[in-house]
């Protein structure tokens, strides 16, 4: 009980100060677990956390694995998610065999490097309005297949010294779990949507006995039990189950995630000098390796453009928590040292520390002037008066429909490559670019357009476009906040607020179909 | 495995044996904490495939403090000045009243003297576990009858630790130390008299400020409050106090704050869980195994624990001019014994004191009595209707009952979820136009200035629609912004059968909710586009 209140309290100060100078929990979390340690924290008590954290986090990992939120995008994210996989992986074990590791510890290196933080990467997505639209996909998408590779090298890792049918047998174990979790993954919603379900109370026993069941299972196998926590996880993917096993667990999330990053923290010696030497050597690694690589693919492969690919590449610039499940794992398993464990944390503790500060717009717009393929950009002169459309999206064809209706000539400036294409095709003039991009912004004549368009979600975008046009050229711009609005109107611009246009259609709707006040509620057409 | 295999083993054999037996016995309608002890006795002393260990002790008492926090959450100052009184005379006489006839009959089955007073004392005390349970299961810990229970329970709990004290101290060896007990009893007395002052200030200066400060982050605030918790329960450890006072005085110390109700329904999961494994593991420990007449002296108890109990309760009632429903309603709550009679006895007999069979007899009646009462607190309306039927209530002379109010019981409203711009817009206009509106957010702040009435918390959670009134609501809207959020209100909606209006997010959104029959789709970038035309025409930028 002292040592969960110890915990605890150790984790209420991180959850402060990651709050206050927003920062990841989880490094956090490490460090501050870490210094309570020093308080005296009985082991067995921290095993009991470890062991229940660990089964925990990993099937909510796999709850919110759902395929199809990528769908239509799964050539570029392999290709991404694979090879950024085994650049790092390799890179870390080379590196890791220079400053003098041995083989099994280097291949827990790089393994440890070649994935990056679920936790910490969708928390920055979801930060920034509109990264959903461009990269935030690919990275949610190349973030699932390093999930799924480090969680088979969890189950073929420790079976290496058994020789290559141990492997084979591992990998039929494998099998077996995931075709398991996927049928369930697509029987389990039917079941759902036609039984009544029980209470919330029996709804979380009922969640969990399935991570318990396929734990259960993995043990059978002989294969690591987060796998089964894994695949358990992702056996209730599928919608509607998500959804009610993510409001039946609740906070458990928060409380395990709080508590097991703080034990592990508590298990974790000091480092010395070497230890933090070499720490930093392979930070090096990822913090330098994977943008270059993310980028490179990102642009290719994925088509994105240059400073999303560049933000893509930052925001998966870090190593996981499955890094530090997978050492500690490897250290139960009497397969690597305690020093190899302090390395990855650390590691694990500085690159996710730093991805709040390198994410950022401004490091992308740096990074892009140092980027050597960037297109030159040549001022179109034939535009003048016409219209300027930052912005194409999934709605843009209602847009410059009135507008060609009316006769005027439209510049599209979009990121996306299969828009360009296709308004090509449709005889548009098109320039393949960032909105906020004061050359593309140049290129597309904003200078000499009668008045522009904006529909890009970021407000400090649109300010900025507005400022970069400067005054005499109407800028109209849609956006769904009130307070974004305000800003846009301060800077000269003219919003158009789409949440007030949806509250007009709604209540219209609504009128018709719902106007019998004193009248039973019915159903509405 | 990382540690002790068998943990992990134990915890989920345990986990998966409550979620069937909770389903199972949702089927024949038995409460849960019965299908839970039912689960436990499945797993133990009938098929021995989990043994009675300590591995789990963190787990279940972890949920006997989630428990008694949970429950301190609910009783703001106010609610405790209404109870305290009637708490602590009901208590004290029950107390009295209860162990002296328990004494009595304990001596009549033939025991001898310190076995009865050990006996009388495990008899008088109900089950603070298993009543809040109950309560909470039904979302009655704030009711009339819920709180005199618990006001009840604590002075019961304060009478525990008043008896352990003295326990213990008789432990020294064959001469009671008199000092020693007197020290620890005055320890634990200006214990709880320090931890008491100690609340009332934090929560009035301490507390405050800081959770005013993290009001944005839910997370923070719920692991602040959780290690709030368990730094008090320590607090209350260093006075020899026990978890369930410390738990309990460090909910009513964030009772205070505004964001306790959000609070209650983010700790509910977290102590279902636990309180799962409690009553498993308790079902695991008895010894069923025990010969026929300890049986027969199990089932007398049992019988005077739940008749006795209720009559005493009754009276009492009657003295403080309780109403009938009230009364009895309360009285039905404590029959059963605590999990603490059990380490009364183990106490007893680890103190060296001569306690014979005392330990399995009182598993017995516990498991009886537990199971019995969380039954009969299934027909208690048809109890109290028969009792009033049949005049038993007359020789009480319990004014009669005085049926709740209603309460605020909405209908025909509308919910809205997501207090964005759009969401805000709406509740005003609807709210304008004569309609009952109900907003929710989970941010606090994002709720203020709203002409309507408002709910916080996670609208993912059932509890918190259940809370808005979505079965009689007229419609529900999310103006969220998150699509799997509002895909599982539309389905939540569709199974209610009520009719939804939800924020299409994308076109992969909409045909989700054309899937789930939404009677309504918001698109606000599609609706922008119309205002923009609208705009640029009245400019006369572009022609119709």
């Amino acid at each position: 009980m002292t040592g969960l209140a110890l915990l605890l309290l150790s984790s209420a100060v991180a959850f402060a100060l990651a709050q206050r100078f927003r920062l990841p929990a989880i490094p956090l979390l490490i460090v501050l677990g870490f210094g309570v340690s020093r308080f005296g924290i009985d082991r067995s008590a921290l095993n009991q956390v470890l062991d229940i954290g660990l089964a925990f986090l990993v099937f909510a990992a796999g709850i919110e694995l759902n395929p199809s939120r990528f769908t239509g995008r799964v050539r570029a994210v392999l290709w991404i998610g694979i090879v950024q996989f085994f650049v790092a992986g390799i890179l870390g074990f080379l590196l890791a065999r220079i400053i003098g590791f041995e083989v099994t510890a280097s291949l827990y290196i790089g393994a440890g490097l070649s994935t990056s933080s679920t936790l910490v990467a969708v928390r920055q997505i979801y930060r920034s309005p509109g990264a959903l639209r461009t990269y935030g996909r690919l990275v949610l998408g190349v973030l699932l297949v390093q999930d799924i590779a480090i969680i088979i090298l969890i189950v073929l890792l420790p079976r290496i010294p058994g020789g290559i049918t141990d492997l084979i047998t591992g990998f039929i174990a494998l099998a077996i779990m995931a075709g398991t979790a996927i049928v369930c993954q697509r029987f389990l919603p039917r079941i759902v949507r036609k039984s009544r379900l029980p209470d919330e109370e029996t709804m979380l026993l009922c969640t969990l006995s399935i991570l318990f069941l396929f734990s259960g299972f993995s043990h059978w196998m002989e294969i690591s039990f987060i796998a089964g926590g894994f695949a358990a996880g992702f056996a209730i993917s599928g919608f509607p189950v998500s959804g009610e096993a993510r409001s039946a667990l609740g906070s458990l999330n928060t409380f395990f995630v709080a508590v097991f990053f703080s034990a592990l923290g508590a298990q974790v010696d000091l480092p010395d000098m070497t230890v933090l030497v070499k720490g930093l050597a392979l930070s090096g690694i990822v913090i330098l390796a994977t943008p270059v690589v993310v980028t490179i693919l990102a642009e290719w492969k994925g088509h994105l453009s240059s400073r999303s690919a560049i933000t893509a590449g930052l925001l998966l610039a870090q190593t996981s928590e499955f890094s530090v499940i997978l050492a500690v794992y490897g250290e139960r398993l009497g397969q690597i040292g305690h020093e190899t464990v302090s390395v990855i944390a650390l590691v694990a503790i500085i690159s996710m520390t730093l991805t709040p500060f390198l994410a950022t717009d401004a490091v992308a717009r740096f990074l892009l002037h140092l980027h050597p393929l960037r297109r030159l950009m040549k001022t179109d002169s034939l535009l003048n008066d016409h219209v300027v459309i930052l912005g194409y999206g999934s709605a843009g064809r209602w847009v410059i429909r009135p507008l060609v209706a009316s006769g005027l000539h439209v510049a599209v400036v979009d990121q996306d490559p299969a828009i360009i294409t296709l308004l090509r095709k449709q005889g548009h003039t098109c320039i393949r670019g960032d909105a906020s991009d004061e050359k593309v912004l140049l290129r597309a004549g904003a200078d000499k357009a009668r008045f522009i368009v904006v529909s890009l979600p970021q407000v400090d975008e649109v300010v900025k476009i507005i400022e970069n046009v400067g005054p005499g050229i109407p800028v109209f711009s849609r956006i769904f906040e009130e307070a974004a609005a305000e800003k846009i109107e301060a800077s000269g611009g003219i919003p158009i607020l789409n949440s007030t246009a949806a509250a007009d259609r709604f209540m219209e709707w609504f009128e018709h179909n719902l106007n019998r006040k004193a009248e039973e509620p019915g159903p509405a057409a | 495995m990382l540690t002790d295999p068998a943990f992990l083993e134990n915890l989920g054999l345990i986990i998966i044996a409550a979620a069937l037996f909770s389903l199972f016995g949702r089927r024949v309608r038995i409460p849960s904490i019965v299908a839970f002890l039912l689960a436990g006795l499945a797993l133990g002393p009938v098929t021995g495939i989990v043994d009675e260990s300590d591995s789990l002790k963190m787990l279940t008492e972890s949920g006997i403090v989630l428990l008694l926090f949970l429950v301190g959450l609910e009783l703001t100052v106010d609610r405790i000045r209404e109870v305290g009184k009637v708490a602590i005379i009901a208590g004290t006489i029950q107390i009295l009243v209860t162990s002296a006839l328990g004494f009595a009959i304990s001596t009549g089955l033939g025991f001898e003297l310190l076995p009865a007073a050990i006996l009388a004392a495990a008899l008088t005390i109900s089950s603070t576990v298993v009543v809040v349970t109950m309560l909470v299961e039904r979302e009655e810990s704030s009711s009339g009858h819920g709180q005199a229970a618990i006001g009840i329970l604590l002075v019961q709990d304060i009478f525990v630790i008043l008896l352990l004290t003295i326990l213990t101290g008789l432990s020294g060896g064959e001469t009671a130390d008199a000092g020693a007990i007197s020290i620890g009893l005055a320890k634990a007395f200006g214990g709880m008299l320090a931890l008491m002052g100690l609340m009332l200030v934090s929560s009035r200066y301490l507390l405050p400020r800081p959770f005013a400060w993290a009001d944005g982050s839910r997370e923070t605030i719920f692991i602040w409050s959780l290690s709030w918790c368990f730094v008090v329960v320590m607090a209350g450890h260093f006075f020899h106090l026990s978890h369930e006072i410390g738990a309990f005085l460090a909910g009513v110390s964030l009772a205070q704050l505004s964001h306790s109700h959000d609070l209650q329904r983010r700790v509910r999961p977290l102590m279902n869980f636990f309180v799962a494994v409690f009553f498993v593991t308790l079902g695991i420990g008895m010894q069923i195994d025990v010969p026929a007449p300890v049986w027969g002296k199990a089932i007398i108890l049992t019988l005077f624990v739940i008749a006795g109990k209720f009559i005493i309760i009754l009276l009492i009632a009657a003295q403080l001019r309780f109403d009938a429903k009230r009364a009895v309603f309360t009285a039905l709550l404590l029959t059963q014994i605590s999990e603490f009679s059990f380490i009364l006895a183990s106490v007893a007999s680890e103190s060296g004191l001569p306690v014979g069979d005392t330990g399995a007899l009182l598993g017995l009646v516990g498991m009886m009595t537990i199971t019995l009462s969380s039954l009969i607190i299934g027909f208690r309306e048809s109890i109290l209707s028969f009792l009033v039927k049949r005049g038993f209530l007359r020789r009480f002379h319990l004014p009669p009952g005085s049926d709740d109010k209603p309460g605020k019981e909405r209908s025909g409203h509308v919910i809205i979820i997501g207090m964005n711009t759009l969401g805000r817009e709406l509740a005003r206009r609807l709210t304008e136009r004569g309609e009952t509106v109900v907003a929710t957010d989970t941010d606090l702040f994002k709720l203020r200035d709203l002409p309507c009435e408002t709910v916080q918390g996670d609208a993912e959670s059932p509890a918190v629609l259940r809370e808005a009134g979505l079965e009689k609501a007229k419609l529900l809207v999310s103006t969220m912004h998150i699509e799997s959020t509002n895909d599982l209100l539309a389905f939540r909606c569709r199974v209610a059968g009520i009719p939804a209006a939800i924020h299409a997010v994308n076109l992969r959104e909409v045909t989700n909710l054309l899937d789930m029959e939404v009677a309504y789709m918001m698109s606000p970038k599609v609706d922008g586009i119309h205002l923009q035309n609208a705009e640029l025409l009245r400019r006369g930028m572009i022609r119709k």
